[in-house]
C-alpha cells in the first residue's frame, strides 16, 4: 500500500470535482442552445455577421411605441375585420376580411408603415398607424407572415378563440393592457410560453405544424380570477382553418 | 472553543436561552402554519377538496410567506445565533439587538399575514400592479418584509458580535466560525435587499412615489438569493452536525473550508440572470451569459458535498468500514439529526438535477412559470434546506433545555418518509412541469380543455405532499416537544467516532465523486429531456425568448 493520500482525497481533486456541473456545458452545445468555446472566445473579438433571431426580435419589440389603448384599437378592428359568427377569429392576409378591410383599406395604404417580421428584423415604430398597409397586405398574400393581435387583460383573451391555418406563418403582436400577464400555448405535450408586461408590446413569429385544438392560458399570477384566464386555438389543415 | 457544542450551549445563561428558544419555537409554529396552507393547496389542485380561487390563493400566500420568508429567515436567524453563542461558549453579544431584531420579525409577520388575509390577493411576492384598487393593504404587505427586513439586519449584527467576540478570545476563526460570519454577513444583505425592493411600493402605496415598475425583476434577483444562500447555511450545519453527530471534522483543513464558504459570495449572485428568461426585452447575449454563469450555481455547494462525503467515508475506512458503500451503514443513523441531514444531502443531488434544466434560456418558454418549478425547489427547500435546520434544532434545542426529543424513534423515520413523499410530489410536479402545468393556479382544468393528464399529475403531486407534510410535521412536533416543560430529560449523546483515527494512507473516497458524477447524468437526463420536448412541439416560434 502506497504511502500517498489517494487522488480522490486532494484537495485540488476536491476543488476541480467541485466544477462537475458545469459539465453539461457539452450537452448544451449539442443542442446548439450555447456557442461553442471557440466560438465563446472569438465572440469578443468580433460581433456575429448576423445576429440571433431572437435577439433580432427583442430589439424590434423594445423599439415598438404602441400605448394600451391603442393596441386596443387594433385588437377591435382585428376581431371586427376576421371575426366569425361563431364568435372565433380566423385571421388572414388584409385583403380577405369582413367588409370592414374595403372602408379602411384605403387608411392603411396611407398609412405608410411596413412591420417586418418574417427575420425577426426590427426598424418599425409607427404602430399608431393602421395595423396593417397594403404592401403588408400584399406581402402577406405572397409569403410573409399573417398578423396575429392577441390582447391579454385581467382576466380575459381578446380574441378568445383563434382559428390559424397549420403551415402558415403567423406573427403575433401581443400586449398585456392592465397588469403583467403571460400566454401559454399547450399543444398537449408541452408548450411556449411569453411573458407579457403591461403596455409593452411583445412580438413573437410562430407556424404551427399540427392541426388540433389547443389551450391558451395565463402564465403570470394577474388576481383572482387568474385560473379563468384562457383563450382557444383551433389548428387546421392550411388554408380550411 | 472547545467540548462539544451541545455542553457549550448547555451553559449559556438563561436570558440567552429565552431568545434562542422563543424564536426557535416560533419558527416550527411558522413552519406548521405554513405546511397547512401548501397542502390546503395541494389538495385544492389535485381536486380533492373544494375550494374557490380565491380561497386557494390565500393559502397559497400563506404557505408562501410562511415557508418562504419567516419559517427560513427565522430559523436560520435563531440556528445562526445559537451556533455563535456556543462558538464562543460565552453567551450572546448585543442580546437586546437580538431581542429588537426578533420583535420586528414577529410585527412583520403580523402585518404580512394580515395584510394577506383580506381583501386584494396579492400573493406572495407582493405585486404593485394588483394592488392598484387597495394600496392601503399593500402598504401593510410590504411594511411586513420591510420589518423583516429590519430584523434581518439586526439579528445576524448580535451574531456578528458574538462572533467577534469569540474570536477576540481564542484569536482565531474556526472554519464554522467563519462560515457563520459569512451567513450573517448573508442574512444581513439579505435583509437590506428586503427593504430595497419593498420600500418603493410602501412609498408608493403611500402616495410618496411613483408605481414600482422595476419591482417584477428586483424581485426575481432577492428571491435568487433568498433561495441559494441558505444552501450555504445548510452547509454550515452538515459541517457542524458532521462534529457533533459523527465526530469528524473536515480531513482537508479549515482553511479550504473557509475557501468554499468564500465561494458562495463569488459564484451565487451572479446567476440571478437566469429567473429572468421569459423577460420579452432581455437581450439576447444576456440570456447566453446568464445560462452560462448559472453553470457555476452549484460550485461551493458540490465542493462542500465532496468535502463532507470524504471526510466520512476517509474517518469510516479508517475505523473498519469497507465496500463501495457499506461504509456509510456505520454512520449514527439512528439519531433523527443524522437521519435529517442524511436526507437532506440526497434531496439536493435531485434539486441540483433539476434546477439545472432552469438555467438554460432555451428552455424557459417549455418550462417557466410551469410546475416544474415548484416541483424542483421543494427538493431544496422541503428536502434540503428545512430537513437540516429541522436536524440542527433537534440538537440546539435538547441542549438549551435539558429535554429530549419526542418519539425520538420514530422521527428517525420521517426523513425517510419526507423523501419518499417528496420522490412523489417532485416527480409528478416536475412531469406535469414538462407537460406544461402551470403554477400558481388552483383549478388547472381550464373549463375540461385542459389534457386529463394534468388532473392525475395533480393528483400525484397532492399524494406526495401529504406525505411530506406528515413527515415533516412529526419530525417538527418531535423536536418542538423539547421545548415543553414537563419533558422527559435529554438521552446525553456523544458523537459516534470520539478522537481522531488517522486516515489510512492510499485509501480512496469514491462515493463523493462518484455521488457528482450521478448528478451530472442526471442533469444530462433532464435537460436532455426538456430539449426533446421543445423540439418534438408542432410549433416553430421565433423572438419573445424563443431561438428557435
Amino acid at each position: 500500500m502506497t504511502d500517498q493520500p489517494h487522488f480522490t482525497t486532494r484537495r485540488g481533486f476536491i476543488a476541480a470535482a467541485g466544477f462537475g456541473g458545469t459539465a453539461l456545458y457539452g450537452l448544451w452545445v449539442g443542442y446548439g442552445a450555447a456557442p461553442a468555446p471557440l466560438a465563446l472566445f472569438g465572440a469578443a473579438h468580433s460581433a456575429p455577421a448576423t445576429p440571433p433571431a431572437d435577439h433580432a426580435a427583442m430589439s424590434a419589440a423594445k423599439a415598438e411605441t404602441l400605448t394600451a389603448e391603442a393596441f386596443e384599437r387594433r385588437v377591435r378592428d382585428f376581431v371586427a375585420r376576421f371575426g366569425e359568427a361563431d364568435g372565433s377569429v380566423r385571421p388572414g392576409p388584409y385583403g380577405t376580411g369582413h367588409e370592414a378591410m374595403a372602408k379602411d383599406a384605403p387608411q392603411d395604404a396611407h398609412g405608410g408603415h411596413a412591420p417586418q417580421m418574417a427575420a425577426g428584423h426590427g426598424g418599425h415604430g409607427a404602430a399608431e398607424h393602421a395595423p396593417q398597409s397594403a404592401e403588408d397586405a400584399h406581402r402577406n398574400d405572397m409569403v410573409g407572415p399573417i398578423d396575429v393581435w392577441l390582447q391579454a387583460g385581467q382576466f380575459f383573451f381578446e380574441p378568445g378563440h383563434l382559428r390559424l391555418a397549420a403551415n402558415q406563418p403567423y406573427r403575433f403582436r401581443m400586449m398585456a393592457t392592465d397588469v403583467a400577464h403571460g400566454a401559454s400555448f399547450q399543444f398537449g405535450r408541452g408548450g411556449r410560453m411569453i411573458r407579457l408586461r403591461p403596455g409593452q408590446l411583445v412580438e413573437t413569429g410562430m407556424t404551427f405544424r399540427r392541426p388540433g385544438e389547443y389551450l391558451i392560458y395565463c402564465t403570470f399570477y394577474c388576481g383572482a380570477a387568474h385560473d379563468a384566464m384562457q383563450a382557444r386555438l383551433s389548428v387546421t389543415e392550411g388554408g380550411a382553418a | 472553543m472547545s467540548g462539544p457544542l451541545r455542553d457549550r450551549l448547555a451553559t449559556l445563561s438563561p436570558v440567552d436561552r429565552r431568545l434562542l428558544l422563543a424564536m426557535s419555537g416560533v419558527a416550527l409554529l411558522v413552519l406548521l402554519g405554513g405546511i397547512t396552507g401548501g397542502v390546503g393547496v395541494a389538495l385544492a389542485r389535485a381536486g380533492w377538496i373544494d375550494l374557490l380561487p380565491e380561497a386557494g390563493y390565500r393559502l397559497l400566500t400563506l404557505h408562501g410567506v410562511g415557508i418562504f420568508f419567516y419559517w427560513l429567515f427565522l430559523v436560520q436567524a435563531a440556528i445562526l445565533l445559537a451556533l455563535a453563542a456556543g462558538e464562543g461558549g460565552h453567551g450572546l453579544a448585543w442580546r437586546a439587538l437580538g431581542w429588537a431584531g426578533f420583535l420586528l420579525i414577529l410585527t412583520g409577520m403580523a402585518f404580512s399575514l394580515g395584510a394577506s388575509s383580506g381583501g386584494t390577493l396579492l400573493l406572495y411576492d407582493g405585486n404593485p400592479q394588483l394592488a392598484a384598487n387597495e394600496p392601503g393593504r399593500l402598504a401593510a404587505f410590504n411594511a411586513g418584509y420591510i420589518l423583516l427586513g429590519l430584523g434581518l439586519i439586526a439579528i445576524p449584527a448580535a451574531g456578528v458580535a458574538t462572533l467577534l467576540a469569540a474570536v477576540r478570545r481564542a484569536c482565531e476563526f474556526s472554519a464554522v466560525g467563519f462560515a457563520l460570519f459569512a451567513w450573517a454577513g448573508f442574512l444581513m444583505v439579505s435583509g437590506f435587499a428586503m427593504v430595497y425592493v419593498f420600500l418603493p411600493g410602501l412609498l408608493w402605496a403611500l402616495g410618496l412615489g411613483g408605481m414600482p415598475t422595476s419591482h417584477g425583476t428586483n424581485w426575481h434577483i432577492v428571491f435568487h438569493n433568498m433561495h441559494y444562500l441558505p444552501l450555504m447555511a445548510t452547509v454550515v450545519v452538515w459541517y457542524v452536525l458532521m462534529q457533533e453527530v459523527v465526530g469528524v471534522k473536515s480531513v482537508f483543513g479549515a482553511r479550504f473550508s473557509k475557501l468554499v464558504f468564500a465561494a458562495y459570495l463569488v459564484f451565487v449572485p451572479p446567476t440571478s440572470l437566469y429567473h429572468m428568461f421569459l423577460e420579452p426585452d432581455l437581450p439576447g447575449a444576456v440570456r447566453i451569459a446568464g445560462s452560462l454563469l448559472s453553470l457555476f450555481v452549484s460550485v461551493p455547494t458540490l465542493t462542500a458535498f465532496l468535502i463532507i462525503v470524504a471526510s466520512l467515508e476517509m474517518h469510516a475506512r479508517a475505523r473498519g468500514g469497507r465496500g463501495l458503500f457499506g461504509w456509510i451503514r456505520t454512520l449514527p443513523w439512528r439519531e433523527p439529526a443524522m437521519a435529517a441531514a442524511g436526507f437532506a444531502v440526497v434531496n439536493m443531488a435531485f434539486g441540483l438535477v433539476l434546477a439545472f434544466v432552469l438555467i438554460q434560456a432555451d428552455l424557459a418558454p417549455l418550462l417557466s412559470d410551469t410546475f416544474f418549478v415548484p416541483g424542483y425547489f421543494h427538493f431544496f427547500t422541503v428536502g434540503t434546506v428545512s430537513l437540516s435546520f429541522l436536524a440542527a434544532l433537534a440538537l440546539i434545542l435538547p441542549a438549551l433545555t435539558g429535554r429530549g426529543l419526542a418519539l425520538p424513534g420514530v422521527a428517525r423515520f420521517m426523513p425517510h418518509l419526507a423523501t419518499l413523499g417528496l420522490l412523489a410530489f417532485g416527480g409528478a410536479g416536475v412531469a406535469a412541469g414538462y407537460l406544461g402545468v402551470p403554477r400558481r393556479v388552483i383549478d388547472a382544468g381550464y373549463g375540461g380543455e385542459a389534457p386529463a393528464l394534468w388532473a392525475t399529475l395533480m393528483g400525484g403531486v397532492a399524494a406526495g405532499g401529504l406525505v411530506m407534510a406528515l413527515a415533516l410535521v412529526v419530525f417538527a412536533l418531535s423536536v418542538a416537544a423539547s421545548l415543553l416543560p414537563g419533558r422527559a430529560k435529554a438521552v446525553a449523546m456523544s458523537p459516534r467516532w470520539d478522537g481522531i483515527a488517522p486516515p489510512r494512507a492510499g485509501a480512496a473516497a469514491l462515493v463523493g465523486p462518484l455521488g457528482v458524477l450521478v448528478i451530472v447524468i442526471g442533469m444530462y437526463g433532464a435537460t436532455a429531456t426538456g430539449f426533446e420536448l421543445m423540439r418534438a412541439l408542432p410549433v416553430e416560434a421565433v423572438g419573445a425568448g424563443h431561438g428557435h
